[in-house]
């Protein structure tokens, strides 16, 4: 089983994108689920969902606090402290940014991924909603789940033009995601 | 998605989806709900439904949750197939019609989505609006998954218009934690629903129509005849527990899922020492007793799918020459300061003549989490308490964690 969380803020299609991805795992022929934690629906105010994933049945109702995987669609609170909390070894972290990543922002990761998936968003959707970009990014850099699935599961939510524009724009966060290298002496706390 | 087998199709969707997707499959003639969080979605889904002509129902778009149980009331009197759905709050403001629908012996369905209800924080998970509930003469039908909310939905349909048992049933999920999480489900075809539920798809012979007078609701009914009414209410009830269990197989043979009716057993057959859980918690806690039988731990787990009517004597079965029992709440009892589960538990117990020594554990109020470890630091509790080491007879695991 993986453990993930999602983290972003009200507004950015972070439940949406769990949903996505919880059907494109699916898709695939795994179980999967998803829970939200937000309180009261507020734009900007934070937002993660806890996801699971196996090949056997999920059970477990409960937020995830060891995660295997991290994806961060908020370039400030994507490195908050909080954001790192229960990192499995090697955990990997995918982050919404417009530019690279110069150090670690946590030590315990393993493979790190920037994406600048606002950036796609405002180009496709016209609107700052990075969630689709995020989902063609995650697919490219960890290959957990089909970039095939990723895109059907944007078939069930959208249709028509707003369709088009999602899917152009989830091609686009798989083409342009990139791996940071970092050289030990770079790890730090923060950004 | 679209894999369609026997069971139904395999879509992924959350619960406020599933209950809503679940009442269209069971046409309801007329809706009335009013949108409260964490159940809103159910709402809009259903009216998006009626508006675009995939259900034919009448849709009320009601100011509140008062007038919501008083149109279902009018609604089934006539002898209309209903639903609603409300949580918390919702519940708690339309009470009064809440209460007197049981009493009329009308058969509405209404999906509940869990909220906490008393402050300060009334913006979170917790079974306290069921608890606050349980007295009004409702069957109550609590819930672990995305997809035992479509199926129980359907079941008690079932149930509720069985010309033996005509009460309204409660589907309860919890709120945030079902209600907007997202899993992978089945969802049964209509023609499969519409067998299942043929044998209570016929015209009611008892219903409100202009040209037979009949009396559904009046005040001056002398006492003696109001208390005749109670009693035949609890006859029903106190038959809506084998009922139950008999849909239950039956929804087995024709979709492929079941879940053992009023009570599912999960492991308890050698078990020495069992957890008495309901909903999501059930989930986590089967997670649990897999890794400690793996640790070579003889425990067991005993779901409870229906609160009300109180599954006594399937408990007393399920629990009889166990070494000792830990029930889990995501409620409180005031007064009794315990969880509510455990009180019922303990006096389901008492009629078994023999002494298990058993433990509370309220956890998980206002969305707090039921954690793995918390239902682990549970279970050595009750291990100690199976060993006649003392040990509290109520233990908060959220504020254990602080210690």
């Amino acid at each position: 089983m993986k453990e993930m969380r999602l983290h972003g803020r009200g507004g950015q299609g972070v439940v949406l994108a769990g949903n996505m991805l919880a059907t494109a795992l699916a898709l695939d022929g795994k179980s999967a689920s998803v829970i939200p934690t937000f309180g009261g629906e507020r734009r900007g105010a934070p937002v993660s969902a806890s996801l699971r994933f196996d090949d056997k049945p999920i059970r477990q109702h409960t937020l995830v606090y060891a995660v295997d995987g991290l994806i961060a669609f908020d370039p400030v609170s994507g490195v908050f402290p909080e954001v790192f909390s229960g990192l499995k070894p090697g955990c990997i972290f995918l982050i919404n940014r417009a530019k690279p990543l110069a150090t670690k922002p946590n030590p315990g990761l393993g493979k790190v991924g920037v994406v600048d998936a606002t950036g796609i968003a405002l180009q496709e959707l016209g609107a700052p909603i990075p969630n689709t970009s995020m989902l063609g990014a995650f697919a490219a850099f960890t290959g957990w789940v089909s970039m095939d699935s990723v895109l059907k599961s944007l078939k069930i939510q959208f249709s028509g033009d707003r369709l088009a524009r999602n899917l152009r724009a989830a091609e686009r966060g798989f083409a342009e995601v990139r791996v940071m290298e970092f050289t030990k002496e770079a790890v730090s706390h923060g950004v | 998605m679209q894999t369609k087998t026997a069971r139904g199709t395999l879509r992924v969707m959350d619960g406020n989806r599933a209950m809503a997707e679940a009442a269209k499959l069971c046409r309801p003639n007329v809706i009335g709900a009013y949108p409260i969080t964490p159940q809103s979605p159910v709402v809009e889904y259903l009216s998006q439904f009626v508006n675009e002509g995939e259900l034919n129902a009448e849709y009320v778009a009601v100011e509140g949750e008062h007038s919501a149980f008083s149109v279902l009331m009018g609604a089934a009197m006539a002898g209309g197939r209903t639903f609603t759905a409300t949580s918390g709050s919702g519940l708690i403001f339309g009470f009064e019609p809440f209460c007197i629908a049981p009493g009329l012996r009308l058969p509405i369905i209404m999906g509940i989505a869990s909220r906490e209800v008393n402050g300060p924080n009334i913006l979170g998970y917790s079974t306290q609006d069921l608890v606050v509930g349980r007295d009004a003469g409702w069957i109550q039908l609590v819930v672990e998954n995305n997809q035992e909310i479509m199926d129980t939905t359907i079941m008690a349909y079932r149930l509720a218009e069985d010309p033996e048992i005509m009460l309204p049933v409660v589907v309860d999920y919890a709120g945030w934690y079902l209600s907007y999480a997202s899993d992978t489900l089945f969802v049964p075809s209509q023609e499969d629903v519409d067998g299942f539920l043929a044998p209570v798809s016929k015209p009611r012979e008892l219903r409100l129509q202009p040209e037979v007078p009949a009396a559904f609701y009046t005040s001056v009914m002398n006492p003696w005849r109001y208390s005749e009414f109670r009693y035949y209410h609890c006859a029903a009830m106190a038959r809506a527990k084998a009922k139950f269990d008999q849909i239950d197989a039956e929804f087995g043979e024709f979709f492929g899922r079941s879940y053992g009716g009023q009570i599912e057993e999960y492991r308890t057959e050698d078990a020495e020492i069992v957890l008495v859980a309901m909903e999501i918690t059930s989930g986590t806690a089967k997670v649990v007793v897999d890794a400690l039988r793996d640790e070579g731990l003889p425990v067991g787990l005993v779901k409870v799918r229906m609160f009300r009517p109180f599954p006594r004597e399937r408990l007393q079965q399920a629990l009889r020459g166990k070494k000792a029992i830990g029930v889990i709440d995501r409620n409180v009892c005031f007064g009794w300061n315990s969880g509510t589960l455990y009180y019922e538990t303990k006096a389901a117990l008492y009629d078994s003549k023999e002494f298990i020594p058993i433990v509370s554990f309220i956890d998980g109020l206002a969305g707090g989490d039921v954690t793995v470890d918390h239902i682990r630091k549970a279970i050595n509790i009750v291990h100690e308490a199976a060993h006649g080491k003392p040990v509290p007879e109520v233990t908060w695991l959220a504020i254990e964690d602080d210690k």
